[in-house]
C-alpha cells in the first residue's frame, strides 16, 4: 500500500509539468497581457508600460518565462508573485482555497448524505410512490442548469429573507460569539451547498439505485434471505456493501469536480472562494496567479482520486494494491 | 422471504435533522444589531481643521458594493478602480480635494496656495496640527516623501506622466515644516486641480521600505490593518478577500462639522465585494446594501417599480461624462514587414474628411437612443459632454442623421454601386466596406454597433461588425494597428480637466486613437490642435482654457476624426436613510463626500429590516 501511495504521489510530477506547460502556453497564446488593460488609460504613457513589462519579465519569450517559473518552483518552491496583488501567489490563494474546500465538502455532504439513503430507498421500494418521487427529483436535479438554480435560490433568499443573499459571513460576524459565528457561516452555507450538491446528488442517487437493484437480484442475496436473515441485515450488510463500491470510486472524482465546479456557484452566490479569484486572474491575465490555481486544481484532482482508491481498499478486502 | 420489513429510515432522518439544525442555528443569529456607543472624541481637533457647514448624527455604517477585490492598499501602486475606490478619498487624500458636485477644486490638507507671477513657482501651506491616523504629525516631510515616491521612474504610475511641463518633471522643495514649493520648467495652468491627485503618504511608515527597495511589496492586501496609516476620513479595520473591506473612522481626521464635531459621521464604511451584477441588485433590493452605483440602464424601470417598497430612491444623475464614439483607422503607416496597416484604397477613403462626414450623417443617433437606451441619453457630437460644466461647447460643428446628405457626399467622391449588389464601389471597382470592432464585454456597445452597421448599410456602405474580447481589441489598437474601425468609449478623468487629455488630442499621443504617435502632425487640423493643447496646458485662467478647448472641439467636430455617438444618462439607487449625500455625475457618484454622509437610523424602513 505504501509503495502504491508513493508511486501515485510521484506520478503527480509529470502530470503537473504537463498541466502547467499547457496552461502557460494557452495564456501566452491569448492576445494581450496583464498590462494591456493599463494601455487603455490615456494618462499612462507608453514608456511607463514598457518599463513595467520589463520589470514583470513579460518582454521575454514565453519559454524563457516558463523555464524561469519552473526553476523557481523546483529549487525554491516559489510559485511567483501575482502582478495585480504584488504578493506571492499562495498568500493570495490560501484564504480562498479554505473557503472553496468548506463549500465543496459541504456540497459533498449534501450530495452523498442524500444520494445514498434515497438511492437505497428507491431500490428497496422499487416502483412505489417514494421511488417515483425520488426519481422525479433526481431528473429535475440533473436537468436544472446550475447557474439558473443559483439565481433562483438567491431570488428566493431576497424575497423571503430566510437566508442571506449570497456571501459567507454577515457584516456583524466579528461581534458574534464563536458558536454564533459558526452558525452564521452555516446559515450562509446552506443555499450554495444545496445548489452545488444537487447535480452530483441526483446522479449518485440514480447510480446507487441501479447498483443496488442489480445486487438484490444476485443469488447470494436470495441465499441470505432464504436462510432467514433479517431484511435489514440482508440489505445493509450484504447488498449495500457490494453495491456501494463503484460509488466510492466516484467519490474522489466528485470531490475534484466539486472543487472546479464550484466556480459558477461561487461567483453567482458571492462565495469568496478560489473560483472568483481564478476567473478574475484569467480575465486580467495575471499569469502566475492562474498558474498557482491550476497547480492547486490539478493536485486536488489527483488527491481526490487517491482518496477514492484508499477508501475502496478499506471498503473491499478483495482489492489490494501492490 | 416475504418479510420485507420497513427499511430503517435512520440515515435519512439524520441528514434531514442535520440540515434543519443548520438552518435554525443560522436563522437565530446574523440579524443582531451590534450595540452602538454614543460619539466621544478623545483627540484634540487640529488647529487648522477644515469646517464644513453641515449637520448630522454620528454612528452607523454605510454599505457600498463593489465588484472587485482591492489589489493593494499602497496608494502610489493602485491603478484600477477596485483599489482606488477604497484608497482615493476614504483612506488617503491629497493637498486638495475635488468637489464633484460643483466641479471645482477645494482645499484639502493644504489650506492655501500662492503662485509666482510667471507661473513657475507654486507655494502650498499645510494646515497646522494635522495628524496621521496613528497620531503622528503630518507635515511637509510627508509631502516631500510622497512626491519623491510618486515621481520615481522605477515605480509604475500615472503621476509622473502628468506632473511635468516643458519636458521636465516638477520639482518639489521644502520651505518649512508646513510649507512646500513646486518649481516648474514651464507653466502648467491647472496645476492646483491636478496636484490633488498625488496621495500624501506617511514618511514615518514607508520611508524605510522605500530606501530598502521593498516599497512595491508594502501594504499589500495581507497587511495587518493597523499598519496602514491614513490621512483620509477612514482607516482600514478589516479586509477579507472576496468578502468585504471594512473601514473605520479615523480618530485624527482633520475636518469638523458646523458644531465643531469631528467628521466623519459614520462609524464604518463597508465595501461589500459582490462579483455578480444580479446578486448585487438582489442584495440592494433586500436592503443589505445602501447604494447601487450605477444601475444598468435597462434595469432602471425595474428598480423604479420596487423603489417605494424597498425604501430607496432611483436618482437620475443626468448625462454622463463618459462618451461612446467610433473612428476609422487613419494611420497610413506600414508594419515592419512593409504591409500597410489598412488596405490602401480603404485608407484613402478613411483619410478623406468627406467620407468621415458621410459616416456621421448616416448614423441615426436618435434611433440608437430610442431602440437601445429606451430614451435614456442624447445624441453626442462633442468630445466633452454636456455634463462637463467647464468645457462643454454647444457650437461644435455637427453632421447629424441625414441619409440624403450622406448619399450626396459619397456620390461626390465617386463612390457608386457599379455591380448592383447594393454596396457602393470605388472607381477601381472595389467595394466600400469595412470591419467595425468593439469590446464584446459591453452589451450596450454591441447593440450600438449593430444599429450603426444597419444604418451604414442603408447608404451603401457595408459594415462587418465583429465584437472582440477586450485584450484582443486593445492589442490591435495599441500595438499592431491592424484594424479598420473601432467603437469604444472614454471615461472621464477626475477632475474632468482637458489639460489631462493630452494623450488623446495631441498627434503624438498614445491614445490619439485614429492615428497614434505621429512624428509630426498628419493634417493641418491636428497641427492646430497640438498648438492649442500647448497653450491650454500653460494657461492658468479656466475661462481662457475653455476658449482653447472650444476651438479644439470645433476642429474635432469639423474634421470628424471620430464619430461621437451617444451620451448616456446615469442612474444610481440609494436607500432613503442616507443623509447629506450630494450625488454627482463624477465618480464616486455618491460617496465622494463620504465624510459628510450619515445614516438616519430613525428612518422607518431601516427599522423594518
Amino acid at each position: 500500500m505504501r509503495t502504491y501511495l508513493l508511486r501515485r504521489i510521484f506520478t503527480l510530477i509529470p502530470l503537473l509539468l504537463g498541466v502547467t506547460f499547457l496552461a502557460f502556453l494557452l495564456i501566452y497564446l491569448a492576445p494581450g497581457d496583464f498590462l494591456s488593460q493599463m494601455a487603455e488609460n490615456p494618462q499612462i504613457s507608453a514608456e511607463t508600460i514598457e518599463a513595467m513589462r520589463t520589470k514583470f519579465g513579460l518582454d521575454q519569450p514565453w519559454y524563457v518565462q516558463y523555464g524561469l517559473w519552473l526553476k523557481n518552483v523546483f529549487f525554491h518552491l516559489d510559485f511567483g508573485e501575482s502582478f495585480a496583488f504584488r504578493q506571492p501567489v499562495f498568500h493570495v490563494i490560501a484564504p480562498r482555497l479554505g473557503n472553496t474546500l468548506i463549500l465543496a465538502l459541504s456540497a459533498a455532504v449534501v450530495a452523498w448524505g442524500l444520494a445514498i439513503p434515497l438511492g437505497i430507498l428507491s431500490a428497496v421500494k422499487q416502483y412505489s410512490w417514494r421511488d417515483k418521487t425520488a426519481s422525479f427529483l433526481a431528473f429535475l436535479g440533473l436537468s436544472i442548469p446550475e447557474i439558473f438554480f443559483a439565481l433562483l435560490m438567491m431570488y428566493m433568499a431576497a424575497k423571503t429573507g430566510w437566508f442571506p443573499v449570497g456571501g459567507m459571513r454577515s457584516l456583524d460576524h466579528d461581534q458574534l460569539q464563536w458558536g454564533a459565528q459558526i452558525g452564521d457561516i452555516l446559515h450562509h452555507l446552506v443555499l450554495p451547498a444545496i445548489v452545488l450538491g444537487t447535480v452530483p446528488m441526483a446522479g449518485r442517487m440514480r447510480q446507487m439505485r441501479a447498483n443496488l437493484l442489480d445486487v438484490l437480484r444476485l443469488d447470494y442475496v436470495t441465499t441470505a434471505r432464504a436462510k432467514g436473515l433479517d431484511e435489514n441485515v440482508v440489505i445493509w450488510k450484504h447488498a449495500v456493501r457490494n453495491a456501494i463500491n463503484p460509488l466510492i470510486t466516484l467519490f474522489g472524482f466528485t470531490l475534484a469536480t466539486l472543487l472546479s465546479g464550484s466556480f459558477i456557484v461561487e461567483i453567482v452566490m458571492n462565495w469568496p472562494g478560489l473560483g472568483s479569484l481564478t476567473l478574475e486572474a484569467l480575465l486580467k491575465q495575471d499569469l502566475y496567479l492562474v498558474m498557482g490555481s491550476v497547480v492547486i486544481a490539478a493536485t486536488m484532482l489527483v488527491l481526490g482520486n487517491l482518496i477514492a482508491d484508499v477508501l475502496l481498499a478499506l471498503a473491499d478486502p478483495r482489492i489490494k494494491y501492490d | 422471504m416475504r418479510k420485507r420489513r420497513r427499511l430503517s429510515p435512520g440515515a435519512l432522518a439524520l441528514v434531514a435533522v442535520g440540515l434543519g439544525l443548520v438552518a435554525t442555528l443560522g436563522a437565530g443569529c446574523g440579524r443582531k444589531e451590534s450595540a452602538r456607543l454614543s460619539f466621544t472624541d478623545p483627540n484634540p481637533i487640529p488647529a487648522g481643521a477644515l469646517k464644513r457647514e453641515i449637520e448630522g448624527r454620528h454612528g452607523g455604517r454605510f454599505v457600498f458594493v463593489t465588484i472587485g477585490d482591492p489589489k493593494t492598499f499602497n496608494p502610489p501602486l493602485a491603478n484600477e478602480t477596485s483599489s482606488t475606490d477604497i484608497i482615493n478619498g476614504p483612506l488617503f487624500v491629497g493637498l486638495f480635494e475635488y468637489n464633484n458636485a460643483e466641479q471645482k477644486t477645494d482645499p484639502g490638507l493644504a489650506e492655501s496656495w500662492t503662485v509666482s507671477e510667471d507661473g513657475l513657482r507654486y507655494t502650498f501651506k499645510l494646515r497646522p496640527g494635522l495628524r496621521w491616523s496613528d497620531g503622528v504629525t503630518l507635515d511637509a516631510d510627508d509631502v516631500m516623501f510622497s512626491a519623491k515616491v510618486s515621481l520615481d521612474p522605477e515605480l509604475p504610475g500615472a503621476t509622473r506622466d502628468i506632473f511635468q511641463s516643458g519636458g521636465k518633471v516638477w520639482e518639489f522643495e521644502k520651505i518649512d515644516s508646513l510649507t512646500v514649493a513646486v518649481n516648474l520648467a514651464a507653466p502648467f495652468g491647472p496645476l492646483v486641480d491636478v496636484i490633488g491627485s498625488m496621495y500624501i503618504i506617511p514618511e514615518h511608515k514607508l520611508a524605510e521600505p522605500y530606501a530598502n527597495k521593498t516599497f512595491a511589496s508594502m501594504w499589500g492586501v495581507d497587511t495587518t490593518p493597523a499598519e496602514i496609516v491614513t490621512n483620509g476620513p477612514f482607516m482600514l479595520k478589516e479586509f477579507r478577500p472576496g468578502e468585504k473591506c471594512v473601514l473605520a473612522r479615523n480618530p485624527h481626521y482633520w475636518q469638523v462639522d458646523k458644531k465643531g464635531l469631528r467628521l466623519p459621521y459614520l462609524d464604518e464604511f463597508v465595501f461589500l465585494i459582490v462579483k455578480d451584477l444580479n446578486t448585487m441588485a438582489l442584495k440592494f433590493q433586500a436592503g443589505e446594501t445602501d447604494l447601487i452605483d450605477p444601475i444598468v440602464l435597462d434595469q432602471v424601470p425595474l428598480f423604479e417599480d420596487e423603489a417605494e417598497k424597498g425604501g430607496y430612491q432611483v436618482i437620475d444623475l443626468g448625462l454622463d461624462l463618459a462618451t461612446d464614439f467610433m473612428w476609422l483607422n487613419q494611420n497610413p503607416g506600414r508594419d515592419p514587414k512593409g504591409v500597410p496597416y489598412v488596405e490602401p484604397y480603404k485608407s484613402r477613403l478613411f483619410r478623406d474628411v468627406r467620407f468621415r462626414r458621410a459616416i456621421s450623417h448616416a448614423i441615426n443617433r436618435e434611433g440608437i437612443i430610442k431602440s437601445v437606451l429606451q430614451g435614456r441619453g442624447v445624441p453626442l457630437y462633442e468630445p466633452y459632454t454636456r455634463a462637463n460644466k467647464l468645457y462643454f461647447n454647444e457650437n461644435v460643428p455637427k453632421f447629424p442623421y441625414d441619409p440624403a446628405k450622406a448619399t450626396a457626399l459619397l456620390d461626390e467622391m465617386g463612390l457608386v454601386d457599379r455591380n448592383g449588389d447594393g454596396v457602393r464601389d470605388t472607381p477601381e471597382g472595389k467595394p466600400v466596406e469595412f470591419t467595425l470592432h468593439t469590446n464584446s464585454e459591453n452589451n450596450l456597445r454591441k447593440s450600438f454597433g449593430t444599429v450603426i452597421s444597419e444604418d451604414l448599410g442603408k447608404v451603401g456602405v457595408r459594415v462587418n461588425f465583429v465584437p472582440l474580447e477586450f485584450n484582443t481589441l486593445i492589442t490591435r489598437l495599441r500595438s499592431d494597428y491592424r484594424y479598420e474601425a473601432i467603437l469604444l468609449g472614454l471615461a472621464s478623468s477626475t477632475p474632468p480637466e482637458a489639460a489631462l487629455s493630452g494623450n488623446v488630442y495631441r498627434s503624438n499621443g498614445i491614445t490619439h486613437n485614429w492615428y497614434p504617435r505621429q512624428d509630426k502632425p498628419d493634417t493641418p487640423g491636428e497641427a492646430e490642435i497640438d498648438k492649442l493643447m500647448n497653450q491650454l496646458i500653460a494657461e492658468r485662467e479656466p475661462a481662457q482654457r475653455k476658449v482653447y478647448f472650444d476651438r479644439i472641439q470645433e476642429i474635432m467636430g469639423d474634421q470628424q476624426y471620430c464619430q461621437y455617438i451617444v451620451n448616456r444618462k446615469l442612474f444610481v439607487g440609494m436607500r432613503n436613510h442616507v443623509r447629506n449625500a450630494r450625488p454627482s455625475v463624477i465618480r464616486q457618484h455618491v460617496t465622494w463626500n463620504i465624510q459628510e454622509i450619515w445614516v438616519d437610523k430613525a428612518d422607518a424602513k431601516v427599522a423594518a429590516r
